[in-house]
């Protein structure tokens, strides 16, 4: 395995390759892609909790390689607050060229969402700083396109070449955003918007040569209702009609690597070398309970921002764990009630940079050198 | 009501002022109570010496043409005209105005006699009328700049920021005595028609009352009597003061059986000026049986027929203009607008003489108050006055009341365009646009123009900042903060300065936390004194706002809603008992429900610990029965989501935790905060 360089010793990028950043401060995700020669893809935005650090455009200001190396695009996956955490900041400092949402007028569905969010006056200060910053992701937005710009509506098919370099969007198909919001009253709608948005999550993949980078939003597996009402969304649509994306070179996993979010057909195993990369939640549950440990089966490694508060790994020197050979959990708790719960507190303030992977890639499709951030580490069987 | 006063009781005083202004550059302060004669003084005056005096009365200070109305009342009565004064001034400033003024009615060798509302004593406040408050004093100073004026001030009260604006020496401060009701002053009971009876219970009550009432008091306490209270008017209410009567009245009126009279009297409140008594009672729509209740009791009908209502008297019973509707106000002051332009004679207020110019100014602030009907009369007016404050009197009506804020961001423009220098206009046709949710750049630009025309403007400066994070400009509004503070605070002293913390940080700290931006919220809450946090009681709230926001960012949840207040927080709370079934208790944790669907249900609770930084988050999931059974059978409910969750050794109770809404959560909310997306809304 190649070991990771602590992403402080990442100063300059070697521009004739291709860099993927991933942070997940254990609140969100949020990801970079610098493009050979220039330009950069920003998709989604978080922040480090308790700080005003936004991961991405702190990556951006030390690595860009001049005025011209701006951000061409930046992709809101689909308008939830772990995914827009810090955009206002990213929009204000990268003045990205252009803005890619989903939807069926993207307008229209970032307005449904934002009812959807409002339709409920928060009782508590948490949700009332997601409803907040939620809104202002979107005001941000409106901001940007003050500057007589619009955003971009991506669907599948949706394609930009950005140099030698093409992003596409893989999902959600034009049916599965019709089925999604037509034919339901506004009620009911406001009422799916606010537990299923998950569903219209964007799916990107962005090739250049032949290495092909897929960052899968957190599209889940199959729609949740598919019993009762068929929405073709999720990964068993997405890979009927875009099958090589198992063929990938890196993978974001989605959905934070909840076993909802696995397919088969895009997490299979293969022969080639590439990197998985999981953006894990502080609360996630104690370690044997989440669908990490079932992508080890096909994955030599998969490459986590930041520790769940509840797992009780231990890193080698290198920064790896071992899934296999975890330690017996041993938490001080008196009371038995606590003592079968999930820790969940977030870890004290960290670096900007602390939750972030970073890789490179050539053309080809071959990992080459990677850094992780002092919170980030490798997963192994 | 005149008829109950002793009208001797004035002429000491007149003759005290009439000595005072014989001198040239004369100051003279007349003061008195509500009722103490103060426009029966003006009659006096005028009555003595017909022609020296120029009397004028000005509208309430929060008016926006209040300085105006003054200014151009004087000009008309005072020899010159109206029109020389708008020539002369168009586009100088209030006390370029004042002091114009002024020279005209000190060349015609005039005595100038203010009747102030107790407003114009006042500082100019912090809020957003402070402009008219500071267009008030300029104006007054303008007067005060002619060094030869004969002034007369007539006043409630002569306050220190009244006699610091007018700087001059005050040569004299006349004082007019309680107004005292004469002491037959009910034998006679015959004006009273219907309220015959309720002024004989009064006069009965009046033998076993203490001091004797004023002629207001009297008033009121006979319309109480007359409308039938609940609980009957005793001879102490008569020794009280007028505030404590008019609560009474208030209570009283608000009776479902006097809802026709309240809104009439409302509907007559709404004139600023005295209105002819008949006209006045159809306007209102007032049955002609308690027609008594306004030219006896509320108010009184002067020598020549009009009802006027002291301004004490007349807030009590007005419509709050920013809880009322268009629909609910419009009808009255177009009816209004047509009673006083049939009485001035002149579309164009360069016309107007001493006799009309009150009327031409009502009928033109009436027609901006009567909602759209009334707007191209209204067009025609200003456009011949063509002064700033005619255009901000709509403006306001149709923002306060209409609540139509792309009309009135419109009309703002307008004004803004007509008068470059003219910043409230810039800054309200910012407001008005922010809140309409129109162009971002053109409201920037208009916030920004504001700010630039008057830099040390708190307010202005405030609503920049606020703008820039309400849009998610997060470094362009931490940049404009420090030049706010710069602008407002160079030395960086002035943390404990209460006008600027309420005027700026507070609200600063609002937009915020309103953003999820907690961190920042807390940075500007730090450069607030300590002092001024321990005095100033909006800064409770806040301070207790931030308190639950930090918590929350620190568990990475909320485990309390947000109306527990921090220092009820992680100590037992009464709810929890502290033995159940025999067992005692032995821990305790604040609980959070999370989610619950058809199996289960996810919760997070926390660890009490006094040590915040020792406290633990934890989450696990619960099945419907194991919640069932903690609870004594209450099925989970997403709607309730905070409770505390008790162990009695192996036994685990939950108890609710609803304490209702925080002070924050409780209030409307003054924006939409949808605003800035009403153009993605899907037209469907």
């Amino acid at each position: 395995m190649i070991e990771a360089l602590p992403i402080q010793a990442l100063r300059v990028l070697d521009r004739s390759a291709i860099h993927l950043f991933v942070a997940g401060p254990g609140v969100g995700e949020g990801i970079a892609v610098a493009l050979p020669d220039r330009g950069w893809v920003m998709v989604d935005c978080c922040k480090v909790s308790g700080t005003t650090s936004v991961p991405l455009v702190d990556i951006y200001d030390q690595l860009r390689s001049g005025n011209d190396d701006r951000v061409e695009l930046a992709v809101l996956t689909h308008p939830h607050d772990d995914h827009t955490g810090g955009f206002p900041t990213l929009l204000e400092r990268t003045n990205p060229g252009r803005i890619g949402v989903v939807g069926r007028p993207p307008h229209e569905s970032l307005h449904l969402e934002a009812q959807a969010r409002h339709s409920t006056r928060p009782e508590d200060a948490a949700e009332e700083q997601r409803q907040g910053r939620f809104v202002q992701a979107l005001n941000a937005i409106r901001a940007w396109e003050a500057g007589e710009r619009s955003i971009d509506p991506f669907v599948e098919g949706t394609t930009m070449s950005l140099g030698d370099t093409t992003i596409s969007c893989c999902a959600p198909t034009h049916t599965g955003v019709a089925s999604f919001f037509d034919d339901i009253d506004d009620a009911r709608l406001l009422a799916r918007l606010r537990r299923r948005a998950n569903e219209l999550s964007i799916v990107i993949e962005i090739r250049h040569g032949s290495t092909s980078i897929v960052l899968g939003g957190d599209l889940p597996t199959t729609s949740s209702d598919a019993q009762r009402r068929s929405i073709p969304t999720g990964w068993n649509h997405v890979m009927v009609g875009h099958p090589h994306l198992g063929a990938h070179h890196a993978l974001k996993i989605p959905h934070h690597g909840s076993a909802h979010a696995h397919h088969s057909e895009l997490m299979k195993r293969a022969s080639h070398r590439r990197r998985w990369i999981c953006t894990p939640f502080n609360g996630m549950p104690a370690f044997g309970d989440t669908g990490v440990g079932a992508l080890l089966e096909n994955e030599a490694a998969v490459h986590m921002t930041a520790r769940p508060t509840a797992w009780p790994i231990v890193l080698d020197t290198r920064r790896v764990a071992s899934y296999g050979s975890r330690p017996p959990e041993a938490r001080p708790a008196s009371d038995p009630f606590v003592a079968v719960a999930s820790p969940k507190r977030p870890r004290p303030h960290d670096a900007p940079t602390a939750h972030v992977w970073a890789f490179e890639f050539d053309a080809q499709g071959s990992p080459g050198r990677m850094w992780a951030g002092d919170g980030a580490f490798t997963l192994v069987p | 009501m005149l008829d109950l006063l002793d009208n001797k009781a004035l002429d000491g005083p007149a003759s005290q002022i009439e000595e005072a202004v014989a001198r040239p550059g004369s100051l003279t302060i007349v003061q008195g109570p509500p009722g103490a004669g103060r426009s029966r003084m003006a009659s006096v005056l005028a009555q003595r010496d017909p022609g020296r005096y120029v009397v004028v009365e000005a509208p309430d200070c929060s008016e926006p043409d209040a300085a105006l109305h003054l200014a151009l009342q004087a000009a008309a009565r005072g020899r010159g005209s109206a029109s020389q004064l708008l020539a002369a001034h168009a586009s100088t400033d209030m006390r370029g105005l004042g002091a114009g003024v002024a020279a005209t009615i000190d060349q015609h060798d005039k005595v100038l006699v203010l009747r102030l509302p107790s407003t114009w004593s006042r500082p100019p406040g912090h809020d957003e009328r402070d402009v008219f408050g500071r267009h008030a004093t300029a104006l007054l100073r303008g007067l005060c700049d002619h060094a030869t004026l004969r002034l007369v001030v007539l006043t409630t009260h002569c306050t220190e920021h009244l006699r610091r604006v007018l700087r001059g020496e005050v040569r004299r401060v006349v004082a007019l005595p309680s107004p005292q009701i004469r002491g037959d002053a009910l034998d006679d009971l015959s004006g009273w028609n219907e309220y015959q009876d309720a002024a004989r219970c009064v006069r009965d009550l009046l033998r076993d009352a203490g001091p004797r009432p004023t002629a207001f008091m009297l008033g009121v306490a006979i319309a109480i009597q007359a409308l039938r209270p609940r609980s009957p008017l005793r001879a102490a209410d008569l020794s009280g003061d007028l505030d404590r009567l008019l609560r009474r009245l208030q209570q009283t009126l608000a009776q479902s059986e006097h809802a026709g009279l309240r809104d009439a009297l409302r509907r007559i409140a709404t004139a600023r000026f005295p209105v002819h008594v008949d006209r006045a009672v159809a306007i209102g729509g007032l049955p002609p049986e308690h027609t008594p209740l306004v030219t006896r009791c509320v108010g009184y009908e002067t020598a020549d027929g009009r009802l006027r209502m002291t301004e004490t008297i007349r807030a009590a019973l007005r419509l709050d203009a920013t809880a009322s509707t268009t629909d609910e106000v419009a009808p009255t002051h177009h009816a209004l607008g047509q009673y006083f332009e049939s009485l001035d004679g002149v579309a164009d207020p360069r016309r107007a003489t001493g006799g009309t110019i009150v009327p031409w100014l009502e009928a033109t602030h009436h027609f901006a108050w009567a909602g759209g009907a009334d707007e191209e009369i209204w067009r025609t007016r200003v456009q011949a006055a063509d002064r700033p404050e005619l255009f901000w009197d709509r403006a306001r009506a149709l923002s306060i009341v209409a609540r139509d804020w792309a009309k009135a961001a419109a009309v703002y423009r307008e004004c803004a365009e007509r008068f470059p220098g003219d910043h409230y206009s810039r800054h309200y046709f910012a407001w008005n646009l922010d809140r309409a949710g129109g162009d971002l750049r053109e409201i920037e630009t208009g916030y920004r123009g504001a700010v630039q025309l008057d830099p040390d403007n708190a307010w202005y400066n405030s609503r920049l900042v606020t703008f820039l994070i309400g849009v998610g400009r997060y470094d362009a509004a931490e940049q404009e903060w420090g030049h706010a503070l710069d602008r407002l605070d160079p030395e960086r002293t002035r943390g404990n300065d209460e006008s600027l913390v309420e005027g700026v940080h507070l609200w600063v700290i609002r937009a915020w936390l309103d953003a999820g931006e907690v961190e920042r919220a807390r940075q500007v809450f730090d450069a607030i004194h300590e002092d001024a946090v321990r005095r100033i009681e909006r800064l409770d709230e806040l301070a207790w706002r931030l308190a639950d926001a930090q918590e929350a960012v620190v568990l990475g949840t909320a485990v309390y809603p947000s109306g527990v207040h921090p220092s009820a927080r992680w100590r037992r709370p009464s709810v929890v008992q502290t033995r159940v079934e025999g067992a005692d208790l032995t821990a305790w944790y604040p609980l959070r429900i999370v989610d619950v669907d058809d199996d289960a249900i996810s919760i997070e609770f926390a660890t009490p610990e006094a040590d915040p930084d020792a406290r633990e988050v934890y989450g696990r999931e619960l099945t419907r029965a194991q919640w069932r059974e903690m609870s004594g059978g209450i099925d989970p409910d997403p709607q309730r989501k905070f409770w505390y969750l008790a162990r009695y050794g192996e036994r685990t109770r939950v108890f609710p935790n609803e304490p209702g809404p925080a002070p924050w959560q409780r209030r409307r909310e003054a924006l939409d905060p949808l605003r800035y997306l009403r153009e993605w809304a899907p037209r469907r």
